[in-house]
């Protein structure tokens, strides 16, 4: 699911860039810290859509680096259980399905797809696919499941999917 | 409470038109079990046949397209309450069935709160996902039924010395047919350069057609990953079977990860490695001569503790083949023709030089991992300008470098001026690593050879760049990796690029003088006369016959076992050599029981007989089984060799033949390997890997080993001389050399078992280094200083030698190099953004920078200058869209720039996270 929250992060500086361009600087880098990282809180980090606040730089003892608390909001995904999103096909194997949805990994074990389907690894790219041949999922196919369980740890979501339900697949 | 299975029964007459569901499935309440429609329903309308409860599927009774009637038990469900799923599948310690956390709180990977019955890795690059026993067992035996029905077998295949060698040192650039790469490696990136064995792609086409292929290789992940693009773009070789360093289980060994990869057994699993340890020397192993084209180089990714290094000690050399004009070397004087042919000569006539000239082809030695420039191709060389572009777009093509790589040996080709005699000047005089020139030198050395390049009118501006550009081979050795971020070598590099402009453009000079403008021809090409893989090829389909020959066999005899091919290889190689009756003679020490030596293990693995005394055959006509075939001695003169050429009909030959035959899996004629009398000093010591016949081959066409490693690779091939003569006293020789050139082709083509050529440079070898340059002798810190010592005064010269340049430049090529030295600049300014290799590559390009610019070049150049403008814009309006609030939030000072109505959901969106 995609939020839209308030976030703070601080941006720690080079004395180098204190500068005209001292502001710009801090906003470039707000971006590129944090757009596309992940806290297991909030999720991924998908764009920043506005600064809030540059707070008071403060500059470290000794070092001369400074330090800018920025609040500013962002659009996050949180992937929750029970959800059903679209995901990329990845890697096909014996053991399951590998996709992605967007910056997000999701297996999806090979008990979760529909019995029907089997593995067929002659083919290239390996496939799963039925029996007639008229459902066929291999890589880069685009593919609608559920999310069964997700692993969050610190700085990295990982989820586990099925098809196992009606609409879902192809 | 008692858990008594759920039995489905058919809610009326109904025919079953689809399963849902297989035995073994978690279902839910609410699945759906399976389509049917109703008996004697006209419209054939399908219902759903959904599950009340949740559980596991325990019994199925029916089929598709049966029909029950009403009542009768369609399935049975084993009711599950919470927890009951066995998690066979898990990924990150999370169940891949029922989704359930298993790991515990705060737990570290691994950590689980329960034992599962999961356990065993079945994917090669995915070791978090691990299957239970039974899913593995099923998934295995699927396995290898379908292998069986496609007549394949499986191959695991090692990288590194099997099918490719890669280093890390430096290497010329446009080197024909090496990948050049980069990964990250510790604190930086690190450049690869990888060469695949000749005929790797044909070997995996044929070899993929019989054998599943997997890679197995102690690369770490992303090495192999990469390596495995390279050779297998379309991944229909190797697909996702890829196993790496970072999933092996142990650090030294790659057997242990055969159990979890191949749960069934691996009978149907062959092997080729170039090392047995790791696999503990097993039976299903093909032990695979070590591939070797870099000097200095062994496996990189060797195990730890386990370093490969026995022969890397021998030098390998290759030498150029050099494409090249023929007309060129009829008319070695007509220097100023060069420049003007250059648009005139055409691919084909650079092939067709190739091949016209044989003494190229032939002539191909082992010598060190430089480039021997052969004295003949310096004729060519001298109005060389002809081939010269040529070979140079067609390195283009071969090394994969970007547009700046091309640009770069598009001008390095247009730089083949100077002569040979420079490089191998620059070999003998300025080792790479030696620091004895800074820039300045360079600078006033280069200034008379661009004069005299000025007056020549056709050269253009590519002809009197050329004196002052390094010897072609040089700008290769430097070129690929600045041009592509250069981060990591370039200190070294533009060390090396220093002097080798110094040296060479001196010499480039004098040359100049002498004969006026000498063409150096481009392409690079070493030779590698490696054809092992053609032999593998065929071992493996002699194997996948025999396997499936057996398995028939056994097939019609009703069995079902299959065969192993743990007994399979080892019966292949026991045929190669059957019926052969061998005696060893000094191949292995008197007090050593002949069954602990290499010698008797090879001979018995092939199938041969050894016996301890020679056992003459009785008559001439009859034939005596016992009687001795071989005699492998390793040197003439012992009692056995006397009684074999007694006996007559003994073929008396030196290890070498059989280690050859142990390579091939074949026996090998044995007249290669006579014995000669004279063959005192032969190699005697068994050498299994190194001494083969192709290195006999190439051992006797080396007419000079190598130089220094890596770096500097000019070696000179000086016809048909011997080692001894160009030795130490080269320097002097050069002159002579370059006249004499043209006899280069000692016409060496066939195998000779005369091992007097070998004998002498042999015995070179061993102080030939210091000899020839003393600087080989310098430790890896003495150099090291020395680089850095010119690094320092190449930055300080940087700017000075950098304008004078460009003036020169200017006058030269008027505005072009004016922009060029601009653009520089600016990219300098703007590099306090950078991170840090980027400063580092300009500062290393900029010194020989206005001597390789040409046109694409500039261009590429302008390009990058653009994008990083463009990105400056980009950033400047990404940066302007927030301005207005920002100035807003900052008059503001932030008390209440969040919107309330953000606050809101902000709040009610972290209430729910912190739900979960």
């Amino acid at each position: 699911m995609f939020y839209h929250v308030s976030l703070e992060h601080d941006i720690l500086l080079h004395p180098r860039y204190f500068g005209p361009n001292l502001l710009n600087t801090v906003k470039q880098k707000l971006f590129t810290e944090v757009e596309g990282t992940c806290t297991g809180k909030y999720g991924f980090v998908i764009a920043v859509t506005t600064i809030d606040n540059i707070g008071a730089g403060l500059i470290q003892p000794s070092r001369g680096f400074v330090v800018y608390p920025v609040k500013y909001k962002a659009i996050v995904f949180r992937p929750f259980k029970g959800e059903v999103l679209d995901a990329v096909v990845t890697q096909v194997n014996k053991v399951g399905l590998f996709t992605e949805i967007g910056p997000l990994s999701c297996f999806i074990s090979r008990h979760s797809i529909p019995a029907d389907m089997e593995f067929d690894p002659s083919s290239n790219p390996p496939c799963y696919k039925t029996k007639d041949e008229d459902v066929v999922i291999q890589e880069e196919d685009e593919i609608r499941l559920k999310i069964v369980g997700t692993r969050v740890d610190a700085k990295d979501i990982f989820a586990i999917g099925t098809l196992m339900d009606d609409f879902l697949g192809l | 409470m008692a858990v008594t299975d759920e039995e489905v029964r058919s809610p009326d007459d109904i025919e079953i038109v689809k399963l849902k569901v297989k035995k073994g499935n978690v279902i839910f309440k609410g699945s759906v079990l399976a389509l049917y429609v109703n008996h004697g329903d006209e419209k054939k309308q399908s219902k759903k046949l959904k599950a009340n409860c949740s559980g596991i599927i325990s019994q199925i009774n029916v089929e598709e397209g049966n029909a029950v009637k009403k009542n009768d038990i369609i399935l049975v469900i084993q009711p599950q309450t919470e927890n009951v799923c066995t998690h066979p599948t898990i990924m990150k310690d999370m169940c891949a069935e029922c989704g359930a956390d298993l790991r515990r709180d705060n737990g570290v990977a691994g950590d689980r709160k329960e034992s599962v019955s999961a356990s065993v890795a079945m994917v090669h690059s995915i070791p978090e996902l691990i299957v239970s026993q039974e899913v593995t067992l099923e998934l295995g035996k699927e396995d290898e039924i379908r292998l069986l029905k496609q007549r394949k077998l499986v191959l695991l295949v090692d990288l590194d010395q099997t099918l490719i060698h890669t280093t890390n040192d430096n290497i010329p650039p446009n080197l024909k047919d090496v990948k050049h790469f980069q990964l990250w490696h510790g604190k930086g990136m690190m450049w690869y350069h990888t060469r695949f064995r000749p005929f790797t792609m044909q070997f995996l086409e044929t070899v993929s057609k019989m054998y599943e292929l997997h890679i197995c290789t102690f690369g770490v992940r992303l090495y192999a990953h990469t390596i495995a693009r390279f050779l297998d773009p379309e991944e229909k070789y190797f697909s996702h079977r890829i196993l790496s360093r970072d999933e092996c289980f142990d650090a030294l060994s790659k057997t242990a990860n055969l159990k979890a990869l191949f749960p069934c057994g691996d009978k149907m699993v062959g092997i080729i490695d170039d090392r047995e340890d790791v696999w503990n020397f097993a039976p299903n192993l093909i032990h695979v001569k070590p591939y070797r084209y870099f000097q200095g180089t062994a496996d990189i990714n060797a195990p730890p503790g386990l370093t490969k290094s026995e022969h890397d000690n021998e030098p390998v050399s290759h030498k150029v083949v050099a494409h090249s004009d023929e007309p060129s070397k009829v008319q070695p004087k007509q220097a100023d023709d060069g420049g003007d042919s250059l648009e005139k000569s055409s691919e084909t006539g650079v092939t067709g030089d190739l091949k016209s000239e044989p003494v190229l082809d032939k002539d191909k030695s082992e010598a060190s991992e430089e480039q021997t420039i052969s004295t003949d191709s310096q004729n060519v060389v001298s109005n060389g300008g002809k081939g010269g572009n040529e070979p140079a777009e067609k390195a283009i093509l071969e090394t994969e470098h970007g547009v700046t790589a091309k640009a770069l040996s598009i001008i390095s080709g247009g730089s083949q001026k100077d002569n040979p005699l420079a490089h191998s000047s620059s070999a003998t005089s300025s080792q790479a690593n030696t620091p004895d020139s800074h820039t300045g030198d360079l600078q006033s050395s280069t200034k008379p050879v661009l004069n005299t390049g000025t007056s020549d009118p056709p050269g253009s501006h590519t002809g009197e760049l050329k004196p002052s550009t390094e010897p072609v081979l040089d700008t290769g050795t430097s070129e690929p990796p600045g041009s592509h971020t250069g981060e990591v070598n370039d200190s070294v590099i533009t060390n090396d690029l220093v002097q080798r402009c110094d040296s060479s453009s001196k010499d480039g000079a004098e040359q100049s003088q002498k004969e006026k403008a000498e063409e150096l021809t481009e392409e690079i090409e070493w030779d590698d006369e490696d054809d092992y893989l053609l032999h593998l090829e065929e071992i493996l389909t002699r194997v996948h016959k025999a396997y499936y020959d057996m398995y028939e066999q056994s097939q019609s005899k009703g069995s079902s076992k299959l065969p192993d091919l743990k007994n399979i290889i080892p019966y292949v190689r026991k045929k190669v050599l059957k019926g052969a009756n061998i005696v060893f003679s000094g191949m292995f020490p008197l007090n050593m029981p002949a069954e602990q030596s290499r010698a008797y293990t090879v001979a018995v693995a092939l199938g041969a007989n050894v016996q301890n005394d020679i056992i003459p055959r009785k008559s001439k006509s009859g034939k005596n089984p016992d009687a001795t075939t071989h005699l492998v001695a390793a040197k003439p003169g012992t009692g056995k060799h006397k009684s074999a050429l007694k006996a007559k009909g003994i073929h008396v030959v030196t290890g070498d033949w059989l280690w050859a035959c142990n390579e091939r899996w074949e026996w090998v004629e044995e007249s290669l390997f006579q014995l000669s009398s004279k063959d005192s000093s032969a190699k005697s010591v068994p050498s299994p890997e190194g001494s083969t016949l192709a290195k006999k081959n190439s051992n006797l066409k080396r007419r000079k080993p190598n130089e220094d490693i890596g770096e500097d690779c000019d070696v000179f091939e000086t016809g048909g001389e011997n080692i001894k003569n160009n030795g130490s006293n080269k320097k002097q020789k050069l002159g002579e050399e370059e006249t004499a050139s043209s006899s280069t082709g000692q016409p060496g083509t066939e195998i000779t078992v005369d091992n007097d050529d070998v004998t002498p440079e042999k015995s070179t070898d061993g102080n030939f280094a210091s000899s020839f340059n003393p600087l080989y002798s310098f430790s890896d810190e003495d150099i090291e200083f020395m680089d850095k010592e010119v690094d320092e005064i190449m930055d300080e010269d940087d700017d000075s030698s950098e304008e004078s340049d460009t003036e020169r430049e200017t006058r030269v090529r008027g505005e072009v190099l004016g922009k060029s030295a601009e653009s520089d600049s600016d990219s300098e300014s703007l590099s306090g953004d950078f991170p840090r290799g980027w400063k580092l590559r300009r500062k290393s390009f900029s010194p020989n920078k206005k001597e390789e610019v040409d046109d694409v070049e500039k261009k590429t150049d302008a390009e990058d200058d653009d994008e990083t403008e463009n990105e400056l814009d980009r950033y400047q309006n990404n940066i302007a869209a927030f301005v207005g609030e920002d100035s807003q939030s900052e008059s503001s000072e932030g008390d209440d720039s969040i919107g309330s109505v953000d606050d809101e959901i902000a709040e009610a969106v972290e209430k729910e996270f912190l739900g979960t």
